[in-house]
């Protein structure tokens, strides 16, 4: 059970330059979460800072659960595959963590099946278009347990059959897991969020559950919005 | 003409002394290539996957070490184990050991340097991977060196070719004793200014012929790599 997920004060900066300046966002610690702003807003570098990938220059990242610190789970924006094949890619969490032979093997046929990806075991992970290695990417955030899910772009080279099964997966997902996730697709993030969060700038601009969000009074807020709806 | 014959010939009647050398140069070239190797490519992932304070100069040091003139080599070693030098007592001046010795020293900065810096792209594509996944130091390396791994003996087969071709390094402190430690480069040395031509180009030859080995082995790795490295 997660009690708490916030940023507090964070400032970070990059190139000399301060980015985030007293950035605090108060996550809901159930449900989805989705993280979305334009290009170059600072959602990823809140996902980064989420797993701790990167470190604020000062403030506090506040990752609270009921009994030891959770665990998150991170799909990276950049996919990283080792030279290896599907499997070996795969089992790789799970060996780094001492597992048995024969669970990890379990456990990979396992995902893999629920995927529908067995037929893909011996493939080079790195050889797989785009979008196989993103939904590659995606079960690989899901063979080792965690409390919370950290997604960043997870369906942005995927095909339409694809999102489906993930956006399915993630919203059977969402009543034992908390899930943030960040997304440029206005539409995704209406069918998957509990709350969505609009990042400008290194700024937070509005914070608000779903329903509220399309009656914000916020001029970025409804900028952003009619733009990417008249986009489509 | 005549001479090449005589180079042929000694080495199609398999030549005693011939084979006596050239077993004698792959010995102590594969031992020193097998220590720098077991020394140099932890020394390249520690390298390539931490950042500390001194990584530059020691990087700097290694790569400086790979123009290092092998005569140079040889002089230093011969003054720190002759008789009155500062190893001295451990005696093995003038024999095969030495001569390891020599070749460790000029092989392993050139597995050092190019190892570390394969392995450092690698590990810097690698770097979100094994933050996201929490990965320990030691897997790191290890991750790094297994997947490196065809590229890696493309590197260490440069150190043998290296190894192989040394002669000023170790015609100093070998001695290039008869039956003891005359090797393939010392013997073609020797035997050039003695002008016995026959047994000298036997030696060039089969030098060649173990440069062309290597460099096939090289491309032969390359072509299984594409199949069975994944990339």
């Amino acid at each position: 059970m997660i009690k708490k997920i916030n940023l507090k004060n964070v400032n970070f900066g990059f190139n000399h330059k301060s980015f985030f300046k007293n950035l605090s966002i108060n996550f809901c610690t159930k449900g989805i979460s989705v993280i979305i702003g334009p290009n170059g807003s600072g959602k990823s570098l809140i996902t980064k800072l989420l797993k701790g990938i990167i470190l604020p220059d000062s403030g506090e990242v506040q990752l609270i659960a009921e009994k030891s610190s959770p665990y998150i789970s991170y799909l990276s924006q950049k996919i990283t595959f080792l030279r290896r094949d599907v499997y070996s890619n795969l089992a790789y969490p799970l060996v780094i963590r001492n597992y048995k032979n024969r669970l990890i093997k379990q456990k990979v046929s396992k995902i893999l099946e629920d995927f529908n990806f067995l037929d893909k075991v011996n493939s080079s992970a790195r050889s797989l278009s785009k979008g196989n290695k993103q939904f590659l990417a995606f079960i690989r955030s899901q063979i080792i347990q965690y409390d919370i899910l950290v997604l960043d772009e997870p369906c942005s080279n995927l095909d339409f059959e694809s999102i489906k099964i993930i956006e399915k997966y993630l919203l059977s997902l969402k009543k034992e897991k908390k899930i943030i996730m960040v997304t440029h697709d206005m539409f995704q993030a209406m069918r998957l969020a509990d709350e969505i969060m609009i990042i400008n700038n290194g700024e937070l601009i509005e914070i608000s559950e779903k329903k509220d969000m399309l009656k914000s009074k916020n001029n970025f807020t409804k900028n952003f919005f009619t733009k990417h709806i008249s986009n489509v | 003409m005549e001479v090449f014959i005589n180079s042929l010939s000694l080495i199609l009647s398999f030549d005693k002394n011939l084979y006596e050398i050239i077993f004698l140069s792959l010995k102590v070239s594969l031992i020193a290539l097998l220590i720098s190797t077991i020394i140099g490519l932890p020394i390249a992932g520690i390298l390539a996957s931490k950042n500390f304070l001194g990584k530059k100069v020691i990087l700097i040091f290694f790569n400086s070490m790979m123009a290092l003139p092998p005569v140079f080599v040889g002089l230093v070693l011969y003054v720190l184990f002759s008789q009155s030098g500062f190893f001295g007592f451990v005696n093995i001046l003038y024999t095969p050991m030495i001569m390891v010795v020599a070749q460790v020293i000029i092989v392993l900065p050139i597995i050092i340097s190019v190892s570390a810096e394969l392995l450092e792209n690698i590990f810097q594509e690698y770097k979100e991977l094994f933050d996201t996944f929490g990965v320990g130091t030691l897997r790191r390396v290890k991750t790094t060196l297994f997947d490196a791994r065809f590229s890696l003996i493309t590197c260490i087969l440069t150190g043998l070719g290296r190894a192989l071709s040394e002669v000023g390094a170790i015609i100093i402190v070998g001695g290039n004793i008869v039956h003891y430690t005359r090797v393939m480069t010392t013997t073609i040395a020797l035997e050039t200014s003695r002008g016995n031509l026959s047994l000298a180009i036997a030696l060039g030859i089969i030098l060649i012929f173990i440069s062309i080995m290597l460099n096939y082995i090289v491309i032969s790795i390359k072509n299984i790599s594409k199949h069975y490295s994944y990339d």
